[in-house]
């Protein structure tokens, strides 16, 4: 089993299954004031937002909505570890989804619902904007 | 209408503006003093040209903590030195320069009225003369007009020398004897400051303070329940507060939170007839300063549940919202007011989510701009000035009570039941039909 002893370790490993199925990710992703963790964009132009942690999942769960209403759907994302009891329902309730992480990856364990009913449009394409603009600076640092 | 004195406190020179700015809208200034010693001069013009009522807060309980936390930590590696505004402030109060710096003053060290006296003397000489002395150099600055104002730079009252409160009462032997001094010799009003370390008193124990300082011949209390975050504490520290306050009013004491939020402000229902507080949210301040740690991340206030959240759950609330909505709901003041006008509810949220990058030792990474903060510190104050109105006109208990259940339900829909856990606690403790010791 994989030990992550820091969420850094966890948003890497993320980061790196997200590029492999073809989305473009970053780590620390300015949005709302604050910083997602992660933060990535579908082929097809879907936005996602991922609350790394690695425990207190009530915490996880309150500060990944502050991501709802720029984003389609928003994760938590925490280690997979046994007897850890996290109602599924609390992350419905709050409208995020969860996805574990252990030595096979990160799966979805509870799909993000679409954040419609708080999405801000005009906030959503600036930070898709801005993303582009990260990515941009990203390569340009690192070529 | 009920009498509520609104005082803030500047805390850097940097918050000069906010108080300029909002100057018709607060009753007076209080300044710490070892602001007062690093910058006397900057600080009387500044004071005269506010024209408002300024108390100085001593600081003298400062003495009584660990040496370290009066240091500046030199980044060369050399060995702490006493800030020279301490050691400065131990000069002008006379205390024995042999002790402090090496270890916390004790009542011992001032168990001779040869050294307490003229150390009792010497704090309200100090607050009576200090910002006087340092304008007489400085008159070139001040316009015709603001010289008139001069007339007003004596302070509203002086606090008697003071340390914090303990377990055992042992500086209470000490603060008696300072208030009693001071009352006599002083030729302005006299302020006791009541300080005690929430977290460590009894219930019982703060009863025991609010009957010894109802007994004095003081008319104000600055009371300061040190550690007391008004959002996180308990039942029994908020009932505790609440009863030192209805026990010192009903003496006939007129009581003034030194540092307070809403629910000090809500104390106004059990006798409390002032309240102090920061510019940048600072409803709270420790015995023991924080040390380093930066800038705090911008927050904004939500005054339905009294309470500063990240940006991000600024964004939560609005997300449903319309304008009009928006001013009914969460705020409609002059900030906001503004930015609702040119962007509408989004333009607000994108102002206030905004950031900038800064290389940091973990790489570039996004911090809220400066505007952000400048606006998100107006909004507060201009929102607790609103607070100040309303509880000033509250024709009872049960319409502030009904108000803030109200808007804390509404907010629970949207960010859930924490935020608003305090809701419940400020509301029984507040109660003015809760009986003392209950």
């Amino acid at each position: 089993m994989i030990m992550f002893r820091r969420e850094n370790g966890l948003q890497t490993a993320l980061v790196m299954a997200l590029r492999a199925s073809g989305l473009r990710a970053i780590e620390e992703f300015p949005l709302l004031g604050s910083v997602a963790d992660v933060f990535a964009i579908a082929p097809s132009g879907e936005t996602a937002a991922y609350e790394c942690k690695m425990s207190d999942w009530r915490r996880a769960i309150s500060q990944a909505r502050r991501h709802l209403p720029v984003c389609d759907r928003v994760y938590v994302v925490m280690p997979r570890r046994p007897y850890a009891v996290m109602p599924a329902s609390s992350f419905v309730e709050g409208g995020v989804g969860l996805i574990l992480v252990d030595e096979a990856g990160p799966s979805i364990v509870v799909p993000a619902n679409s954040t419609t009913g708080y999405l801000i449009p005009e906030l959503h394409a600036r930070a898709v904007k801005q993303f582009g603009t990260r990515v941009a600076t990203f390569s340009l640092v690192h070529s | 209408m009920r009498p509520i004195r609104h005082y803030l406190r500047l805390g850097t020179h940097a918050e000069k503006d906010y108080l300029l700015k909002l100057r018709d809208y607060f009753d007076g200034l209080f300044l710490n003093a070892n602001l007062v010693e690093s910058t006397s001069s900057s600080l009387a013009v500044f004071a005269t040209t506010l024209g408002k009522p300024y108390v100085i807060d001593p600081i003298t309980y400062a003495f009584a903590l660990n040496p370290r936390l009066l240091m500046s930590q030199p980044k060369s590696g050399a060995a702490p030195q006493l800030r020279s505004t301490f050691a400065s402030l131990i000069d002008r109060y006379q205390l024995p320069p042999d002790v402090i710096g090496g270890r916390p003053i004790t009542t011992t060290d001032l168990a001779s009225e040869g050294v307490w006296a003229p150390f009792v003397d010497a704090v309200r000489q100090y607050q009576a003369d200090r910002l006087t002395e340092a304008i007489d150099g400085d008159a070139a600055f001040l316009t015709a007009s603001s010289i008139d104002a001069n007339l007003r730079l004596a302070p509203e009252m002086v606090i008697a020398a003071y340390f914090a409160e303990e377990r055992g009462s042992y500086w209470s032997e000490f603060n008696r004897q300072s208030i009693n001094r001071t009352l006599e010799r002083a030729a302005q009003p006299v302020a006791a400051m009541l300080a005690y370390d929430s977290s460590r008193l009894s219930r019982t124990e703060v009863l025991s303070l609010a009957t010894a300082y109802s007994q004095t011949n003081v008319e104000e209390i600055v009371v300061w329940p040190a550690d007391l975050d008004e959002h996180l504490a308990s039942s029994e520290e908020l009932n505790a507060y609440a009863d030192l306050v209805a026990v010192l009013a009903s003496a006939g004491k007129r009581v003034i939170a030194g540092f307070g939020g809403f629910f000090a402000l809500s104390l106004a229902l059990r006798g409390l007839v002032g309240l102090s507080h920061g510019i940048g949210y600072g409803d709270k301040r420790d015995l023991q300063p924080v040390l380093g740690g930066g800038l705090p991340p911008a927050r904004f206030y939500v005054r339905a549940i009294r309470d500063a959240v990240p940006m991000g759950d600024l964004a939560l609330l609005s997300a449903k919202l319309d304008v009009d909505e928006f001013r009914r709901r969460v705020c409609d003041c002059t900030i906001c007011g503004q930015l609702l006008d040119a962007g509408g509810v989004t333009g607000l949220v994108e102002a206030f989510t905004e950031t900038e990058d800064r290389a940091s030792a973990r790489g570039i990474t996004a911090v809220p701009t400066r505007r952000v903060y400048q606006m998100s510190r107006f909004h507060y104050v201009l929102n607790r000035i609103e607070e100040v109105s309303d509880l000033r006109q509250a024709e009872s208990f049960n319409v502030v009570r009904d108000r803030l259940v109200e808007d804390a339900d509404w907010v629970r829909v949207t960010l859930g039941s924490q935020p608003v856990e305090h809701i419940a606690r400020w509301v029984a403790a507040a109660d003015p039909s809760r009986a003392i010791g209950q």
